[in-house]
């Protein structure tokens, strides 16, 4: 049987289920035949990019309209078995427009699910990233609130692999915190 | 146009990706560049430019500029430049001349930005409170952590481009 | 590698013209009499503890790697002389107290070799240590403190030497 094929289902119907209100409905690809596959070609933060031949299986965004930080995670299928799992974060407006991108070819779900569990969404974000606009309000409440915005960051990011990847979400291994 | 592979590819274990076959560079007389390289005389050779990549970004004070250049002599030229405000005197350019596109690439991957990064910190004045000297470290760290995050984010662009180019 | 390197044979063309990178906070030796540009001047190179080397020469290039509060910088300058051989100074100057300038300049049959001599000085050579890590009246931390600026500067003091370098290198290249 196909490594790929059962989980995949699965993915589907779970991406069926309802979702939080804050993150849009996850738009899973509809069914394909294996002449969908194209060639694609992922960014990677600090690395030549990912380039396979391969399909969307699945997407899923968070963009918490209080956070600075929009994220997404693309999962594909790779022709010839296995899967492309792909992340994007995007500082959202009045910050800069900068993304950090990252992705990892992984031969099954276990990996792909021990892949983003591993990824911390803030290890590359610029420095600024947590600072509000503005220089009015007072430094150490700035501080404090600015602080108190990356355990959030970590938790929307669980939060969203728990409520797309469904049962499966934690590995054996400790999350990272 | 040449089509330049810079990308990794995914290899499945259970099947051959075969990737399309690219048209063979077409050779031309190109331009003669000189390159500033610090530390050493500059590189000249004939070639083009395949691709560059500015990663200024408003209120930087430190950011870089890729360039990569085919050689006439069938090489690449990869240049790094470290642009820092205010100019001139903190300018770094980094050149290597290889034989291959993989080469060059890992000359860019494996570059360490930490090393742009100058310690501002005045370690030998006595009269610094230890207090002081807490913001100053952690500033210090904060801009290095910064200067290497922003060369990967320049680097990811400029790849993504070189492929699209 | 089949690459064009930088060729000693540009600079026969005449008229080349010395190329000012600072103004006269340059500390290199005056000619002794005035002179055009063009034409070959008498040189002095102090060199630290030895003999200095006196030419009547062409200056190719000169350039200066001070920057505003450095203690230790660098100074660099090459000149031609009528035979084809090239001179190379480079003098670190060093203000902190107690500290003198150390010069050197040597003689090159060609500006190649000249250039490798350039390529191959270390710039932190000259820089003082003032540490001793076995003095038990100084404590581990501030040894540490101490080695830490040390490095930093010598990392500085690096950098700023190797872009003197290279853009002295690539103007004289390139008004060739």
């Amino acid at each position: 049987m196909h490594p790929g094929s059962d989980w995949t289902a699965r993915l589907a119907a779970q991406f069926n289920a309802p979702m939080d209100v804050y993150a849009p409905a996850p738009t899973p690809a509809p069914a394909a035949s294996p002449q969908d596959f194209s060639y694609l070609l992922l960014p990677r933060h600090g690395l030549r990019p990912l380039g396979f031949s391969g399909r969307l299986l699945a997407r899923v965004e968070a963009a918490p309209p209080d956070l600075p930080v929009a994220s997404r995670v693309a999962l594909h299928e790779a022709e010839g078995g296995g899967f492309v799992c792909a992340i994007r974060h995007r500082l959202c407006p009045p910050l800069p427009p900068e993304e950090r991108c990252y992705a990892s070819f992984a031969a099954d779900a276990a990996a792909v699910l021990g892949f983003l569990h591993a990824h911390d969404p803030l290890r590359d974000l610029p420095a600024g990233a947590l600072l509000p606009e503005g220089g009015e309000q007072d430094c150490a409440e700035v501080l404090a609130a600015a602080a108190a915005l990356a355990p959030r960051l970590r938790a929307i990011w669980r939060e969203l692999l728990a409520t797309s990847f469904g049962p499966w979400s934690a590995p054996q291994a400790d999350l990272p915190d | 146009m040449n089509v330049i592979n810079v990308y990794e590819p995914v290899v499945s274990q259970l099947s051959e990706l075969t990737t399309a076959s690219r048209p063979a560079p077409r050779a031309t007389i190109g331009a003669t560049f000189t390159l500033r390289k610090s530390g050493a005389r500059p590189i000249s050779f004939s070639g083009r430019l395949l691709g560059h990549h500015d990663g200024h970004r408003a209120g930087a004070a430190l950011w870089h500029e890729l360039n990569l250049y085919k050689n006439e002599d069938g090489g690449f030229v990869a240049d790094i430049r470290v642009l820092a405000t205010p100019s001139g005197t903190r300018d770094q350019f980094h050149i290597a001349v290889v034989e291959t596109l993989e080469e060059a690439l890992q000359f860019f991957e494996g570059y360490d930005a930490r090393f742009d990064v100058a310690s501002d910190i005045p370690l030998d004045d006595d009269s610094l409170a230890p207090a002081e000297l807490m913001v100053h470290a952690a500033a210090l760290k904060v801009r290095v952590a910064e200067a290497v995050s922003m060369y990967r984010a320049t680097l990811s662009t400029f790849l993504g481009e070189l492929h699209k180019g | 590698m089949g690459l064009t390197l930088f060729e000693p044979g540009v600079f026969e063309l005449s008229g080349l013209m010395p190329l000012e990178t600072q103004p006269p906070v340059l500390s290199l030796p005056e000619p002794s009499a005035p002179a055009a540009p063009a034409e070959p001047m008498q040189v002095t190179l102090r060199v630290s503890g030895a003999k200095p080397l006196k030419l009547q020469g062409i200056l190719l290039a000169e350039a200066s790697s001070w920057s505003p509060g450095t203690l230790a910088w660098h100074e660099a300058g090459i000149w031609r002389r009528e035979g084809g051989e090239v001179a190379v100074a480079i003098r670190t100057l060093r203000k902190a107290a107690g500290e003198t300038d150390v010069h050197r300049a040597e003689l090159f049959p060609t500006l190649a070799e000249a250039l490798t001599w350039l390529e191959e000085f270390d710039p932190t050579a000259d820089l003082s240590v003032d540490l001793d890590a076995s003095d038990r009246r100084v404590s581990a931390i501030e040894v540490a403190l101490r080695a830490a600026a040390l490095r930093g500067r010598a990392e500085e003091v690096g950098r700023q030497w190797r872009a003197l370098l290279g853009d002295m290198l690539f103007r004289l290249d390139t008004a060739a």
